[in-house]
């Protein structure tokens, strides 16, 4: 993949986007997965 | 509505639902990433760096839309009592936030190599950052005040006075000289989108959608389980003072 002299700009992009994401997916997850075990 | 707005019937639909909005996801999420990077061409502008619109601009459609969803929910709250429109309203706040913030932090990483500064002081851009303080001070409201009624009552207002800040948004580019481009999606009017470019466009948004059902059906379901956790134990505490 060759998305020439500005590349590292488009993949920090969407490493923003997938760390984000995944970071709050996990987060909510947790959270859930504690209250259920709680009750 | 008040039907759908009764927290059983929320979990009972919810658990039904959310299988299918997590396969929406992934699959609309797998397929606009391959979109997007493989197949799209490079504009005749800005080249490949055409490639960050895709997470760019859904991320910017679902911060709006998320706020719009929070005001709702909030006016249902204030005039309805709705139970569960305030825990809507606070669910969403976190995910709108995280939207708005890849919003403007991919936009920085686009404006670099295409305008050559990663920020500026321009209406676009400072009414986004506006939009992202007020999802921060809503979701502090709800924290800072211990009493939930008085703390729901704040954050609504809030967010009911906030929405003047979605307008000025969507319409920052047209009112006022700024860097950014206007609008080239039109819900009325021409898209002077390349078909090539609208597809994964369509499915990161839909992605995003789908991700943003997902997320807010979690902090829901949490939030109800707790509500009920908290007032089985004051019940049990009422049994031993009586």
């Amino acid at each position: 993949m060759n998305f020439g002299p500005h590349s590292n700009f488009i993949f920090m992009s969407y490493a923003v986007v997938l760390v984000s994401l995944g970071g709050l997916a996990l987060v909510s997850w947790l959270r859930l997965r504690k209250v259920r075990d709680k009750s | 509505m008040h039907r759908f707005a009764n927290p059983a019937q929320f979990m009972r639909l919810a658990a039904r639902f959310l299988p299918w909005l997590m396969l929406g996801f992934v699959v609309c999420f797998a397929s606009g990433l391959y979109f997007a990077v493989f197949h799209s061409p490079p504009d005749y502008l800005q080249g490949e760096m055409v490639r960050v619109m895709y997470v760019h601009v859904p991320a910017a459609i679902m911060s709006e839309g998320g706020y719009v969803f929070i005001a709702f929910a909030s006016a249902a709250s204030v005039i309805w009592k709705h139970p569960l429109a305030d825990v809507a309203a606070r669910s969403a706040a976190p995910v709108g936030a995280t939207f708005t913030l890849i919003c403007l932090i991919t936009g920085s990483l686009w404006g670099r190599p295409t305008w050559g500064t990663y920020w500026v002081w321009d209406a676009r851009l400072t009414s986004v950052l506006v939009l992202f303080f007020l999802y921060l001070g809503y979701m502090a409201l709800w924290s800072a005040i211990e009493d939930q009624q008085r703390a729901a009552k704040a954050a609504s207002t809030l967010a009911l006075v906030g929405m003047v800040n979605i307008p000025i948004i969507k319409f920052s580019v047209e009112w006022w000289h700024t860097l950014h481009q206007p609008a080239s999606i039109k819900l009325v009017g021409k898209t002077t989108i390349d078909p090539a470019m609208q597809l994964p466009l369509l499915l990161m948004t839909l992605a995003y959608g789908f991700y943003f059902a997902v997320i807010l059906i979690w902090h829901m379901q949490a939030a109800i389980m707790e509500q009920r956790q908290d007032s089985r134990i004051r019940a049990q505490l009422r049994e031993v003072i009586a």
